[in-house]
């Protein structure tokens, strides 16, 4: 264990102590665009499937390590797809690793609703009173998505949330596209419960996953 | 409609707008790039097929932190779990630094009656300090001896002999688990040989096979229905001091594979060539009272889950290397490897529970002998 522990904080604190690999193709390049473009995603994906605040980075960061072992096998019009559905299985990881370890209850402050960066132009919040309404609504989503059981979570966060297509969200995650239908299917029922609860009138057209039909190829 | 109404009602697409108006905070972005824009330290091999050639970790003082916490959290569990059952088990702890070396290989010529386990308890019996206590009852014998038993072995044996054609023909609608299931077990004729292991050709071809990335790519799940398909819930595993360890209470059966469900975690299968002569080895060992059979295979990762390789390991409380020659069938270029393991129940010790420990899976071309 000590010696494991120690191999790690050498990894850690000397990136130089791993040989270097010549002759490997430079992948840097994609990669960067793939993290300049999906970054976001991963980052929100990640955070809405239940990744603690203080985890979220370790959760990007390996997302990004499998994009760059997987670079090869990534179509370029499925990468979307394939980035997010790496960040759900890295986040499935990350919950059963955060059965076996404690919790730790000190929450940081980061995870206020409204403290991350708003990019410049994207949105306005003029005041506090729309901070506070973007704050409730976003905590009303959370709350929500937190009372999903783990599979209709994901399902809706790469559906609804990410608006993956039925065919992507079932590639992804490995499940017909009927089972993507009926869990998102069921989330549904969990989200306008909530809203109820909530006392928050949803506003909302037919959902997506009982009108999208997938057109074969 | 005034800001208090306009709170009460909203809309999923009206969600959706207010989290993508939020990005990734700035120090990881800045962190993510700088991490890419330094080709020395972030150059990862796609595909690089050795657990060595990438650490994940490095450079990554996040993900170091968390594999930290994870390993100081089981250190404690460990000291714990050991200081409650010290008495137990040190009169099984291996001496400092022992590591025989065994080597399974078919014998043909040995009697049908003689069962792999059997062997192997009586063989083990000459090498270790755990002799006796690695030896289970005779009433466990033939228990474990029918799990342990290999049923779809390898089409050749590691000394070249043809396999027996008293095999049972090979079920291709049967998932893994069932084929190596008691009631599918032929005659074990196995037996083990001590000594150095030949030269490997070519790079290990189990990724992540010494856990020096901890758990990734690999999993294991308890497997106590027996009509199920596909193992449900999670077993109790974890790396402790650098080996996958899993937790058997009496009785239970685990599943255990690489990769099992990470499969967007590359490099997930590797390929296996008709003819080629391959060696799997392995160290394996048991903490605990229970006597556990561990059956280990080779084979095609998905549906038929055709075996190229099916063979019980006579894991004891001596941490050993275990290695098994053998020549697939048929060509295979989604293979993966596996185990099932179960903890022998016994009735005197109902609540008792034993660990499983495997580490340095490898598994490599091999030249044939001459």
């Amino acid at each position: 264990m000590l010696l494991s522990t120690l191999s790690l904080l050498r990894c850690a604190l000397l990136p130089g102590a791993r040989a270097s690999s010549p002759g490997l193709p430079d992948v840097s390049e994609r990669v960067e665009q793939i993290v300049r473009q999906h970054l976001d995603a991963v980052w929100r994906t990640a955070r809405n499937l239940g990744v603690a605040e203080r985890d979220v980075e370790d959760v990007v960061q390996e997302v990004l390590l499998v994009v760059v072992r997987r670079l090869d096998d990534i179509d370029t019009e499925r990468e979307r797809a394939f980035v997010l559905g790496a960040t759900a299985r890295v986040a499935a990881n990350w919950r059963r690793g955060r059965r076996r370890r404690p919790v730790e209850l000190v929450e940081s402050i980061d995870n206020v609703s409204g403290a991350h960066e708003v990019a410049p132009g994207r949105a306005v919040f003029r005041g506090p009173e729309q901070a506070f309404e973007r704050a409730e609504k976003l905590a009303l989503l959370a709350e929500a998505l937190d009372q999903m059981p783990p599979p209709l979570r994901v399902a809706f966060t790469l559906f609804e949330l990410e608006q993956l297509t039925a065919r992507e969200t079932s590639e992804e995650l490995g499940v017909p596209q009927s089972a993507v239908f009926s869990r998102v299917r069921r989330a549904w029922v969990i989200f306008r419960r909530c809203c109820a609860d909530a006392d928050v009138a949803l506003r909302e057209g037919e959902p997506r996953a009982l009108t999208l039909e997938e057109q074969e190829p | 409609m005034s800001a208090l109404d306009r709170r009460r009602v909203t809309s999923l697409d009206e969600l959706r707008a207010l989290q993508r108006a939020e990005h990734a905070p700035a120090a990881l972005r800045r962190r993510v790039l700088e991490r890419l824009a330094a080709p020395a330290d972030g150059a990862v091999a796609p595909h690089s097929g050795s657990p060595s050639a990438g650490n994940p970790l490095a450079g990554n003082p996040a993900a170091a932190r968390s594999a930290l916490r994870r390993s100081a959290g089981w250190f404690a569990l460990g000291a714990l779990a050991a200081a409650l059952p010290f008495a137990l088990w040190q009169r099984s702890e291996p001496p400092p630094g022992a590591e025989p070396e065994l080597t399974l290989a078919a014998e043909p010529d040995e009697p049908a009656s003689s069962g792999f386990e059997a062997n192997a308890g009586a063989r083990a019996s000459r090498t270790g300090a755990a002799a006796s206590r690695s030896s289970p009852p005779p009433a466990e014998t033939a228990a474990v001896a029918r799990l342990a038993a290999p049923t779809l072995p390898a089409a050749r044996s590691s000394i070249g002999h043809p396999a027996p054609d008293t095999q049972p023909a090979l079920r291709r609608d049967l998932p893994a688990r069932r084929m190596v299931l008691p009631g599918f077990a032929p005659p074990a004729r196995w037996t083990m040989k001590e000594g150095p292991l030949p030269h490997p050709i070519g790079p290990n071809l189990v990724t992540n096979g010494d856990f020096s990335h901890g758990t990734a790519l690999w999993s294991v799940r308890r497997w106590d229905d027996f009509v199920a398909q596909v193992p449900s819930a999670l077993a109790r595993y974890d790396v402790v001091e650098g080996a996958l360890c899993t937790t058997l209470p009496s009785g239970a059966f685990v599943l255990g594979g690489w990769p099992w469900d990470d499969r967007s975690l590359s490099p997930n299968s590797f390929a296996l060539q008709r003819g080629q002569r391959y060696r799997v080895s392995l160290r394996a060992w048991i903490k605990g009272p229970l006597q556990v059979a561990l059956v280990f295979k080779v084979g095609h990762q998905e549906p038929p889950y055709d075996a190229a390789l099916v063979a019980g390991v006579p894991v004891t409380q001596l941490q050993r290397r275990f290695s098994i020659a053998f020549e697939p069938h048929a060509d295979d270029d989604n293979a993966g490897v596996g185990f099932v393991a179960n903890a022998v129940a016994d009735p005197a010790l109902p609540f008792a529970a034993s660990d499983l420990c495997i580490d340095d899976v490898t598994l490599t071309r091999e030249a044939r002998p001459l």
